[in-house]
């Protein structure tokens, strides 16, 4: 399961509990950055790599919800909370607000790793999906305008000879360029196409 | 007597003796008798009778008088006696004798020349008719009177002219002819002639005509003289003086006259001979040289002219003298006082019928003032000329015809042009203004009446400027104009500044015409005087009719304004008054006058400006402000609550009706922070700085505080202050309200108090959240134990199995094992609350051991631990225990706030010391993360931290108050925060 170097952010005001936590992802292999509050974890420079946050609730300055919120733009890395605490209203606002996992103290540390998998599990994938895209926006901005004209009307079905019709071009000149746009796109085939063009259009309505 | 004849004579004498004896006898003076007979016989008898008698009487004079009497023997003793009587007897008889011997001869003397004078006599009466033949002849009256003065003689002329008959004039009749003034005079003359043996006298009397008429005669007598020169006749003339006299008279008279005139002549005045010498000289001569009528006669010797004038003058005088010529010269002539003065002396000659000069006059006349006056008026004429040629006008000096006679330089200067070109006047004056001003000078010279008018002269470069041009005529003595006198003033820029003051006033009365309000001006008597264009507007009336003002106000307000007014223009004050006018249309609407007065240089009342301002839109807002105030009244009086209202600066200046109802005081009680006394004396400290604070800052005001009711008893208020703003933002007042909270609070205390004496007693809120709480204290280090744990394992089950971290991971569960046991020791601790003991301890020892107890805790988070820990804390009482868990929650607390700090020192500090007489004051700070609120800390199960309790502070408050003390909270200054408490001091047993 491990591919990359994980890492694991913990964030916990209690010392006891980070030295414990510490000691008990290392022995799994993985890598921690503990920290005492959501200041710190903010402050603090993160690598590049796929991450996790083990996240108490209370917390001095901003609590672990609140830091969530702070979080919540989606690329920051998934959360597992942990609390003292433990009461439902946090927790069910906790998960709603997507974290991963909800870890009422004392827990045991297969909980905790199962969770922790999941996370980096999540954010591996996240991240994949985040470079695969990124790598399909580069793609589409080598489409001439000509080409980013075109590609709607490919993706949408059309003929070459109707699409000509509809953009008053010569049929031939589409196919060229449908060629082309496979080509840059990287497309092997026109369901590929279409599934490429879905996510870059959503994701340009959505304004990435 | 000698006719006598011898018998009688004897005869005499016998009788004379015997009627001395007779006589003698009885009066027994024989000596004195008998001398009497002797006399008489003597002188009377002659010698022989004298004889006779003395021989008789010495006979007589013996036999009855000599002792022994009747006998003619004589006694020795009488022999003296006899003797004297004979001698005497015959001294007077000798005596006597000789007497009638002289009278003798003098009858015989005078009977002798009783004949000569007789003859003498007839002889002059022969003369004497003769005279009188001449005397009547002479062609004057003429008279001769005899020696003793009486006349004897009138001559016809003399009867003629008097009229009188020679009858009546004789003797002494002729005075009656005579001047009754002058007859005294005359007698007198009468007897000084003839007592004076006959001088030649002449004497001036009146003499009566026969018509009544006095004429003035001179008498002359003239005595005629006998042989012994003894006068025997006076002969007199009169000469009729009449017309000499009345000459003469006349002559005196005009001398008199002249003399006075003379004498009286305010000059010095002196007659001279034709030969020219002094001859009189008046009084002021004399007062003048100092020097008498001698010595002025030799006048050119004595100084009184100067040297050097005098030959001029001498040489002058000689040839008027021997030529006749009038002398007219001007010299000194010295004074008194030796001064020198200017005189003119003339002196003119006085001719006789045949022209030959018979006397100087000469008439001296100071003239030294008029010389000085001279000599002034001549300076003084100079000065003149250079004033008025420097004078900054233009000066022209016309003729009486007005035909210019001299410019002043200034003309000259100004024209350009020379006096003869300017003869030529009208060239110099503007085109435009010529005719005019030739018009005005004309009707100026005519009339005579002063010329006034403006006029543009041409100057030198040709520019042509305003000049103001006055005239007036100069008269002589009888009022005939003999010169016109002009000046002309450069006006040209008063002519300017007149434009600009027009240009300006009408500016002005344009501005007063636009200026939306009512402007009105009125005279120093409090008369309209002008009103502008905004007030005939408004009320539709001209300016005339707007000076019955008062008809223009509203009948209501007429009385109180025309009061206003009249007392502001008597007294001089500003007046400000508000009353309705009428519109045009009828309506009345509210106006503000207001009224200054305007005045001049010495502070007079030139005149009223007065300003109206329409107030009624203003009017009917304030009623309406009013009627919404009388509302707003009525709401705050029934609102339920204590309303208050103050100024800006806290000043109580309205309460509703319940707040007096409450607390039973007048509103005035509640001024000068008198509110103040009305609040519980433990709820003033903490009301104040609140509120004064709520003042400077404008922020809400809210406190709660106990008010005491009008019975004595103390409430709970929940009170409330908001400030009012106007527009601008700045307090204008608070409002406030005070809500009875007492009940509310009663019921929060109680609720607090079963708190506390829930948590007190038992410590225990609900066991579901207290053990939520020490789960959750449990938690953390359990969590850890668990971990670590795990981690443990892990390591040992790792290939190769990583003992050292392993240990350490074991390690770590023994330590989080007993800080789990050490919360849970805690817990049961504040379970095991005994009874609460009170022992009198040192609260700085308490601190001490605590701070032990931490020492471990505060190295190993690295926080620096400073006290201030007051000596001479006095004890105080309470459970040792229990405040050695207080002190430790609060520097838990405190270090646990400074874990996260980073960038700071951590540091906590602990004070302790006396505050007031009565409690001691423990007071923690740190310098961690703060307190958002330092009241909610202090709620139970409030906690932002995990390794702390939760209940912590909620129990550290309920020790603290079961202990009769306080504990409260602040984000003091800088980072972290402070925890304070107090605890009361016991009573102290001495003091």
């Amino acid at each position: 399961m491990i591919t990359d170097d994980p890492v694991v952010f913990v964030v916990d005001d209690d010392h006891r509990v980070r030295e414990a936590l510490c000691s008990l992802l290392a022995s799994v292999g993985l890598r921690v950055n503990a920290y005492g509050s959501a200041a710190e974890f903010l402050e603090a420079e993160k690598p590049d790599a796929p991450a996790c946050l083990v996240l108490d609730l209370q917390l001095p300055g901003p609590s672990g919800l609140e830091l969530q919120r702070e979080l919540a733009d989606g690329t920051g890395p998934p959360i597992v909370f942990i609390t003292g605490h433990g009461d439902i209203p946090s927790s069910v606002r906790a998960m709603k607000a997507g974290a991963i996992e909800f870890l009422p103290k004392p827990f045991g540390d297969q909980e905790l790793l199962a969770a922790i998998d999941a996370a980096l599990a999540l954010d591996r994938k996240g991240r994949r999906e985040r470079a695969e895209l990124a790598e399909l926006r580069k793609q589409y901005a080598l489409l001439t305008p000509r080409e980013r004209e075109v590609l709607p009307f490919v993706v949408a079905g059309l003929a070459n000879k109707q699409t000509a019709a509809e953009l008053g071009t010569s049929e031939i000149t589409i196919g060229v360029h449908r060629g082309q746009i496979m080509r840059k796109m990287g497309a092997r085939s026109l369901a590929e196409l279409v599934r490429m063009a879905d996510r870059l259009t959503l994701t340009r309505a959505a304004g990435g | 007597m000698r006719v006598l004849s011898k018998v009688w004579r004897y005869g005499l004498a016998i009788i004379s003796c015997g009627v001395a004896l007779a006589l003698a006898i009885p009066l027994d003076s024989p000596s004195s008798c008998f001398f009497l007979a002797v006399i008489v016989s003597g002188f009377y008898g002659g010698r022989g009778p004298g004889v006779l008698s003395v021989l008789l009487s010495s006979l007589a004079f013996d036999y009855f008088f000599l002792p022994p009497k009747h006998n003619f023997w004589i006694e020795p003793s009488s022999y003296p006696r006899f003797a004297t009587f004979l001698g005497s007897v015959l001294l007077i008889m000798l005596v006597i004798e000789a007497k009638r011997r002289q009278e003798e001869a003098r009858r015989q003397i005078d009977a002798k020349y009783r004949q000569v004078t007789a003859d003498a006599l007839a002889q002059a009466q022969e003369s004497e008719a003769r005279l009188r033949l001449i005397i009547d002849s002479i062609p004057v009256p003429a008279w001769s009177s005899r020696a003793d003065g009486a006349a004897d003689f009138i001559n016809q002329r003399w009867l003629d002219y008097t009229g009188i008959a020679s009858e009546e004039a004789l003797g002494w009749g002729w005075k009656v002819v005579c001047h009754p003034d002058d007859l005294d005079r005359t007698m007198e003359y009468w007897r000084s002639v003839l007592t004076s043996r006959g001088e030649d006298r002449e004497l001036e009397a009146r003499l009566r005509r026969f018509d009544g008429t006095y004429r003035w005669f001179l008498f002359r007598v003239c005595p005629l003289r006998d042989e012994s020169g003894n006068v025997v006749q006076w002969y007199g003339t009169c000469i009729d003086i009449e017309d000499r006299k009345r000459a003469a008279d006349a002559l005196r008279a005009s001398e008199l006259k002249f003399r006075l005139i003379v004498h009286s002549i305010p000059g010095l005045v002196a007659t001279m001979t034709p030969k020219g010498d002094l001859e009189l000289i008046n009084q002021p001569v004399q007062d003048y040289t100092g020097l008498a009528f001698d010595a002025l006669k030799d006048w050119s010797a004595t100084g009184l002219v100067p040297e050097e004038e005098l030959p001029r003058v001498a040489a002058r005088w000689k040839q008027s003298v021997e030529t006749g010529c009038e002398y007219d010269v001007e010299h000194h002539m010295r004074r008194a006082d030796g001064t020198y003065r200017w005189f003119h002396v003339r002196a003119l000659p006085l001719r006789n019928d045949r022209g030959m000069v018979v006397r100087w006059y000469c008439v001296l006349t100071d003239i030294e003032d008029r010389k000085r006056t001279e000599e002034a008026l001549r300076s003084r004429e100079q000065q003149l000329r250079l004033m008025v040629d420097s004078i900054p006008a233009l000066i022209s000096i016309r003729t009486a015809t007005g035909e210019i006679e001299t410019v002043n330089r200034q003309c000259v200067d100004y024209t350009g042009m020379t006096l003869e070109n300017l003869k030529n006047w009208p060239e110099v004056v503007h085109p435009d203004d010529r005719a005019d001003t030739i018009a005005q000078w004309k009707y100026a010279i005519e009339s005579g009446n002063p010329l006034n008018t403006e006029v543009r002269f041409r100057r030198a470069d040709g520019v042509y400027r305003w000049f103001h041009a006055g005239a007036l005529p100069l008269r002589d003595t009888e009022g005939r104009i003999i010169r016109w006198h002009a000046l002309y003033v450069d006006i040209e820029d008063r002519k300017h500044a007149e434009e600009a003051l027009r240009a300006s006033e009408h500016q002005l009365r344009l501005m007063v015409d636009s200026i939306p309000a009512l402007v009105t001006t009125m005279t120093p008597a409090g008369d309209t005087e002008r009103v502008n264009e905004q007030l005939v507007a408004y009320t539709g009336q001209s300016p005339e009719e707007l000076k019955n003002w008062p008809e223009k106000v509203h009948p209501e307000d007429r009385a109180r304004v025309a009061d206003r007014w009249r007392r502001s223009v008597e007294t001089g004050n500003p007046y400000d008054a508000e009353e309705r006018v009428r519109r045009a249309d009828g309506v009345y609407r509210w106006f503000h006058t207001r009224g200054l007065p305007m005045r001049d240089g010495e502070g007079h009342i030139v005149r009223w400006c007065l300003l109206l301002t329409d107030i009624e839109d203003r009017r009917q807002a304030e009623q309406a402000l009013r009627a919404s105030e009388h509302q707003l009244r009525l709401i705050t009086e029934t609102i339920p609550a204590l309303v208050w209202r103050t100024t800006p600066d806290g000043e109580i200046d309205y309460v509703n009706r319940r707040v007096l109802d409450y607390t039973g005081k007048p509103l005035k009680d509640f001024g000068n922070d008198g509110w103040l006394r009305l609040l519980h004396p433990d709820d003033v400290d903490s009301t104040i700085p609140l509120w004064r604070q709520s003042i400077q800052t404008g922020d809400s005001h809210q406190v709660t505080y106990r008010l005491r009711r009008a019975d004595g008893t103390y409430r709970w208020f929940d009170v409330r202050g908001e400030p009012l703003r106007d527009n601008e933002g700045r307090v204008v007042q608070w409002y406030g309200i005070c809500i009875d909270v007492e009940d509310r609070k009663r019921t929060e205390e109680a609720l607090r108090n079963t708190q506390e004496r829930l948590s007190i007693a038992s410590q225990v809120a609900t066991v579901g959240e207290l053990a939520a709480s020490i789960a959750h204290e449990v938690n953390q280090p359990l969590t850890a134990v668990v971990s670590n744990g795990n981690a443990c394992l892990r390591w040992l089950s790792a290939q190769p199995p990583n003992l050292a971290k392993a240990v350490e991971a074991a390690e770590r569960i023994v330590r989080d094992g007993k800080d789990a046991g050490e919360v849970v020791r805690r817990v049961r601790a504040l379970f095991k609350r005994a009874a609460h003991e009170e022992v009198s301890l040192d609260l700085n020892q308490v601190i001490g051991e605590v701070l032990s107890l931490l020492r471990s805790e505060t190295a190993k988070r690295l926080v620096i631990v400073e006290t201030d820990l007051g000596h001479d804390l006095p004890p105080v009482t309470g459970d040792r225990v229990q405040l050695q868990q207080l002190i430790l929650n609060l520097l838990l607390n405190g270090i646990e706030a400074m874990d996260p700090v980073k960038d700071r020192p951590r540091r906590l500090f602990i004070r302790s010391g006396r505050e007031r007489d009565d409690t001691v004051l423990v007071e923690i700070r740190d310098s961690g993360i703060g307190l958002k609120d330092p009241e909610t800390v202090f709620d139970a199960f409030f906690t932002t931290k995990e390794s702390g309790m939760g209940m912590g502070l909620a129990i550290c408050r309920s020790i603290v108050q079961a202990h009769n003390g306080r504990l409260w909270a602040a984000s003091g200054e800088g980072p972290g925060a402070t925890f304070c408490f107090t605890l009361p001091l016991p009573p102290s047993p001495v003091s």
